[in-house]
């Protein structure tokens, strides 16, 4: 759908030249895990929490649809209108005929990385409806023109004086403003744009099948009046989102906040259940929840079923050494990270996004502090042999090294090469290994071989 | 005692909590409302403890301050006056239920019950009652069985955001200043 073709070799090259943004991605991605690292201490059942999600969330990807037609009945009996997606460009479809049919014209929008996804703000504003993002972060790369960089902190890559440049520009305020001044910018901004908008537009962290309730997180608010405050709301929810019971939820929550910012429970969480009911002074006229698929039911059927289980806490980012030293633009890819390089290829094709298992260096980081036990590096690993059908050269090379002989043959002719300098014959063959690191030289004198025959001979 | 373990909690995330009297409400409110110099105050008048409302509404008259509650319609149904609550600076609600384990104060949605006081104004002062602290979010949602209201929001501190350089920063959209007042004793 993108009309770049993702190559993550070439943007890495350039991000890591970039220091300033690699400097920005670096200082947040410190703090976030900081304060993970804090409040999983401060959580003595954090290991037992972390095996019920596992165990509750294989439960789930193991019956995907049986959830959904749970949910979807709950929340229809809530009073919810739920349409199915079956992809991406459906359920921009069905946005813009629910935006049509209501004449709505103006929409505040909370941040969802499904909606990112579906490339929902595109489609509606092809379609003549204005979106505003609203989260801070969101909003700063709307101004920008830019896709988010992470998956909870959008703007990561930009510091406060870019933030401010882009303020002056694009909004007026006065030069090199502070940090509490650029937000205060931005509630006056914002505020107008909620009290006005027809449509307030939203993801969901959890949809919960017994009630049909929508759970959203947020710390500055803007969920909260999206939710509340305009006519039409609609909710763009993935059905790997669902979790059985409001009661599992509390449990899910303290994983998810703990794992995403290092807190107990987020400033605001907001339980939605159906649209405004009789008699209420608040909430919306009516509710559209877009229950998306988009391969999730394929890839619940496949191999790599368990990263359905991701909450999107983005903790396998912040810790990642590859997203620490490219950020989160080279993956050219909705998801980026250890979990964006396992969800990207699956949802958009291998062929797509054919480097992304290989922007891993399989230290396990990844998968040490994921919130729900997702084995990353076992699928980004897993994911390369789907990519690579191995090569004539390493077919050889394995057969040299089940046969003694040869073996030993090419050992001989290794060192010999090795001494000589890559050069000549070898070098194209070893372009790919040698592009980023010098070959090494053999030690002087015998090789180990012959070291051992004489050693075991002397004993 | 929950009730300490709410305070900690509470006091960790950034909520102004005090434990007083229902006689010493009315200084605390006229304090308050002086300070912020607050010419409007969003009230919804629904689901209060009747002492505690007469004091509050009150004092806040005394204080010269409009207030701004949603309507009741002819249909019986609630609206707000929207231009009116947009630029009250101080929103009162009363908080029937506060959570011990993550600090938070729960507002369910209902005719009259006015949620949005609690999110648009800059400065927000919570009312509850001593008896009303729950220990925790699960057993709090269990008490709802299948009646759950349309909106059910937890608050837990004030509108935060760390978009820009990791930088906490209060007052994005949100109340910046969350006040959580406890009234100690039995006056119902």
């Amino acid at each position: 759908m993108s009309p770049i073709v993702p190559n993550f070799r070439k943007a890495s090259r350039e991000a890591v030249r970039n220091s300033q943004v690699i400097a920005a991605v670096r200082k947040t991605a410190n703090l976030l895990s900081g304060m993970m690292a804090l409040a999983v201490a401060n959580t003595p059942d954090f290991e037992a929490l972390r095996n019920y999600g596992r165990t509750r969330k294989l439960e789930i990807s193991g019956d995907l649809e049986k959830y959904a037609q749970s949910f979807a009945a709950n929340a229809q009996a809530a009073g919810a209108v739920v349409h199915r997606a079956k992809d991406a460009a459906e359920a921009a479809r069905l946005a813009i005929k629910i935006a049509a049919d209501n004449g709505a014209k103006t929409a505040v929008k909370g941040k969802s990385m499904t909606a990112e996804e579906v490339e929902l703000n595109e489609a509606l504003e092809a379609a003549g409806v204005t979106v505003t993002e609203t989260d801070l972060g969101e909003f700063i790369i709307q101004l920008a023109n830019e896709k988010p960089s992470h998956i909870m902190a959008p703007a990561i890559h930009r510091s406060r004086a870019q933030v401010a440049e882009l303020f002056t520009d694009r909004l007026g305020t006065p030069p090199d403003l502070s940090v509490e001044a650029l937000v205060a910018a931005a509630r006056k901004e914002l505020r107008e744009k909620f009290l006005a908008a027809d449509m307030g537009i939203t993801g969901g962290n959890f949809a919960i099948a017994d009630t049909g309730a929508i759970v959203l997180l947020s710390n500055e608010g803007n969920i909260r009046m999206a939710t509340t405050l305009p006519r039409i709301q609609l909710a763009v929810v993935g059905i790997d989102k669902i979790i059985p019971e409001m009661a599992d939820m509390p449990k899910f929550l303290a994983l998810l906040a703990r794992s995403a910012a290092g807190q107990t429970i987020s400033s605001y969480l907001s339980i939605v259940t159906g649209p405004r009911r009789a008699g209420e002074e608040e909430g919306p006229e009516q509710l559209h929840i877009i229950l998306l698929d988009n391969g999730r039911s394929r890839i619940a059927k496949g191999p790599y079923r368990e990263i359905l289980h991701c909450l999107h806490c983005g903790a396998c980012l912040s810790h990642c050494p590859v997203y620490r030293a490219v950020g989160g633009h080279a993956y050219q890819a909705v998801y980026p990270g250890p979990m964006g390089s396992v969800l990207s290829p699956l949802i958009s094709g291998l062929e797509i996004y054919a480097d992304l298992p290989n922007a891993c260096t399989l230290c396990g980081r990844c998968a040490e502090v994921c919130p729900v036990c997702v084995p990353l590096p076992d699928y980004l690993r897993d994911l390369r042999s789907d990519v690579n059908k191995p090569p004539l050269m390493m077919k050889m090379a394995a057969f040299g090294a089940h046969t003694p002989s040869l073996y030993r043959l090419g050992m001989i002719a290794m060192r010999q090469m090795l001494k000589k300098g890559v050069k000549g014959l070898m070098a194209p063959a070893l372009k790919e290994w040698t592009v980023c690191r010098e070959p090494p030289e053999p030690q002087a004198g015998e090789s180990f071989r012959d070291w051992w025959k004489t050693r075991s001979h002397g004993q | 005692m929950i009730l300490n373990q709410y305070l900690a909690k509470a006091q960790g995330v950034g909520v102004h909590v005090e434990l007083l009297s229902l006689s010493d409400l009315n200084r605390r409110l006229a304090a308050l409302v002086g300070e912020l110099k607050a010419k409007s105050v969003a009230l919804p008048l629904i689901g209060w403890p009747e002492p505690l409302l007469r004091t509050v509404k009150t004092e806040v008259e005394k204080c010269g301050s409009a207030t701004v509650s949603p309507r009741r319609r002819m249909d019986g149904g609630y609206e707000w006056n929207r231009p009116a609550l947009g630029s009250a600076n101080l929103g009162i609600t009363f908080c029937g239920a506060f959570i011990a384990e993550t600090g938070s104060l729960a507002f369910p949605s209902g005719p009259g019950l006015g949620t949005l006081a609690s999110l648009l104004p800059e400065t927000h002062l919570a009312l509850s009652c001593a008896k009303d602290c729950r220990p925790d979010l699960g057993g709090y949602l269990a008490e709802f069985g299948a009646d759950i209201p349309s909106r059910l929001t937890f608050v837990t501190g004030p509108s935060r955001t760390g978009d820009i350089e990791a930088s906490m920063t209060t007052c994005v959209h949100g109340p910046g200043r969350v006040l959580h007042w406890i009234i100690t004793g039995d006056f119902s």
